[in-house]
């Protein structure tokens, strides 16, 4: 029976059997850089559609983080954690909030004026972010500098009106069709705690405000309740089959008990909502996960995306499977430093990636991708010769 | 003798007063200032290093010990500034040219500083000759370089080779999400951090 990438993938996702190991490379920031710098493959005409190039190479699509800033007004509200995406399911309004932009440069400063006070921030969108394909502004001045800036903060989050739209959703999952799921982004936070501490702070400063300022953090996260209630709700009547909620775990920056206490139970919660709408809950575990895995397993998440092994982390993909101990499918594998000649050599790149093969056999519960992301400098062919791979030893089960 | 254990307990709080107090009761009943910060400050800190490299505590309580033994610092700094001879060894650290991640870049700061290192931070986006120029000037005996991107990772290198060629007797080490040891041996680095945790012991180890 034939079953397309999409299906394929959804089967792993759900931990069902199913034919070969589904292969989805992300390739969006490779593109974005090579296109930028005019590097694309020689092959591939000036122009050509970053699916073009995915079907050349001959996976799934790996339609996972969406691109934030097709026009600089996409993510001007991104130093609160709010997009406005093309493929969203959803549009944020901010009710009672009068916006002040100012352009300098590369840099665009944001006020947000209330009545209850107002609050700033400033973010950076240059050159070298564009070389590096990154489709992402970058915070230079978060908003909580003050105490009083929590309050602000609350406000704007209990007043935020969420406006399901499924229009622009349907469409790009049409446009993905049999090639993929098409994830539809929830949030990069997984609740209110990892939001304040991904957009509204830098980290170091997180960590010090949670000993100077407890009342006012956890008063922040009771007003943003509401926020992520209306997503809940937007998300559970989409057409979504697979929804992002929470990014970028990490052993040090989520440290273990700030996961169990503030990311766990919410995760819990999602899943369980998601669930009863027969939807996915995929995470973007892109860090260091050593620490989190038992946590992880527990999370109810479906899809751990961007498991990245050794080199680049503590862990082989043997141990992060065992860890796991097949409640989470693992998307990704290959760390995008096996795909960088200055990185490993050819030889050495066959040899990792048989070894990674053989650690993944017998293949059920993964969808083999690159974590996080095909580098703007990766050896283009080593992506086909993964395609070959996954040809040769990826009928499941994987007896290599 | 400065009583180690209370400066611990301190540390452990977070309590910068406590540490203030603590130092300054070490230096009325005759102390030196350069005894109290190394049989009293730093020994303790140093516990709390070890005890994070153990997974027994968290970056959060790293953070604000590091910052009540700046406070402690604060008291000795201008006793110690009147000193002839340098107490402290110097480290440069920056986020590499073209990259502007910096959360790992200011945990080792953090650490390094709770380690008694006196740190130099340049930022983010810092180019090779600003490395070289701030060791020279600040006596550095260690640059750190972070980076975040496989595309701004280089810059290591060229930094790396940059630092030899000007024999400064600087050692360089560096850390980030897609470095590892290998490519630190590649391109010539003294040393080689996984994570924030590990670069005190990988700076003190280059430095014996």
């Amino acid at each position: 029976m034939f079953i397309n990438q999409k299906e394929r993938m959804l089967k792993a996702a759900r931990g069902e059997k199913t034919d070969q190991l589904p292969w989805a490379p992300r390739i969006d920031l490779w593109y974005n850089a090579n296109s930028y710098r005019g590097t694309l493959p020689s092959k591939y005409r000036p122009g050509i559609a970053i699916d073009g190039i995915a079907d050349d190479i001959g996976g799934a699509y790996h339609k996972v983080v969406p691109e934030f800033r097709r026009t600089p007004e996409d993510d001007l509200n991104r130093a609160l954690g709010l997009f406005h995406l093309r493929e969203g399911v959803y549009r944020p309004e901010l009710l009672g909030v009068d916006r002040e932009v100012k352009e300098e440069g590369d840099t665009t400063t944001v006020t947000y004026h209330t009545p209850v006070g107002s609050v700033s921030c400033k973010i950076l969108y240059n050159d070298e972010m564009r070389k590096a394909g990154i489709s992402i502004s970058w915070v230079s001045e978060h908003a909580i500098k003050e105490p009083k800036d929590y309050k602000v903060l609350g406000y704007i989050f209990k007043n935020i009106k969420i406006h399901p739209d499924y229009e622009g959703y349907r469409r790009w999952q049409q446009e993905v069709g049999e090639k993929g799921f098409a994830t539809a982004f929830g949030n990069n936070a997984a609740g209110p705690m990892q939001h304040i501490m991904r957009d509204f702070l830098d980290a170091t400063k997180f960590y010090l405000e949670m000993y100077d300022h407890p009342k006012e953090m956890r008063q922040l996260c009771e007003d943003m309740e509401p926020y992520f209630e209306q997503l809940f709700k937007a998300f559970e009547d989409s057409p979504a089959e697979v929804i992002l909620f929470g990014a970028n775990y990490d052993e040090m920056i989520t440290y273990p008990p700030f996961f169990k206490d503030h990311i766990l139970p919410w995760l819990q919660r999602c899943a369980e909502r998601l669930h009863a709408k027969g939807k996915l809950l995929l995470c973007h575990c892109d860090g260091e996960n050593e620490g989190l895995l038992d946590l992880i397993a527990d999370s109810g998440m479906d899809i751990a995306e961007a498991i990245c092994p050794k080199p680049m982390t503590k862990c082989t993909i043997a141990e992060v499977k065992k860890r796991l101990r097949g409640k989470v499918t693992i998307f990704g594998g290959v760390p995008s430093v096996a795909l960088l000649e200055n990185s490993m050599s050819e030889a050495e790149f066959e040899k990792f990636m048989k070894n990674l093969f053989r650690e993944i056999a017998p293949g059920y519960r993964f969808i083999l991708g690159v974590s996080d992301t095909t580098p703007p400098d990766a050896k283009f062919e080593r992506l086909l010769r993964i395609t070959e791979m996954a040809k040769e030893w990826g009928k499941l089960p994987m007896t290599i | 003798m400065a009583d180690q254990e209370k400066f611990y307990e301190a540390l452990c709080e977070g309590s910068m007063d406590k540490v203030k107090e603590l130092t300054q009761k070490a230096l009325n009943a005759g102390e030196t200032p350069d005894k109290v910060l190394k049989s009293g400050l730093i020994p303790a800190m140093d516990r709390i290093g070890v005890r994070f490299r153990n997974n027994e505590i968290f970056i959060p309580e790293v953070l604000i010990a590091a910052r009540a033994m700046h406070a402690g610092l604060g008291v000795l700094k201008p006793i110690l500034a009147k000193s002839t001879t340098s107490t402290t060894t110097k480290v440069v650290i920056g986020t590499v040219k073209g990259d502007l991640h910096d959360i790992g870049k200011n945990l080792v700061g953090m650490m390094l500083e709770g380690a008694g290192f006196e740190v130099v931070d340049l930022g983010i986006d810092v180019p090779p000759e600003k490395f070289i120029q701030s060791a020279k000037e600040n006596g550095a005996k260690i640059i750190g370089m972070s980076a975040l991107l496989t595309t701004t990772m280089m810059q290591m290198k060229t930094t790396v080779e940059k630092v030899k060629a000007e024999a400064l007797g600087v050692k360089t080490v560096i850390g980030g999400a897609p470095v590892t040891e290998e490519f630190a041996r590649q391109i010539g680095a003294d040393g080689y951090a996984p994570d924030a945790a590990s670069a005190v012991s990988t700076i003190k180890a280059i430095l014996k």
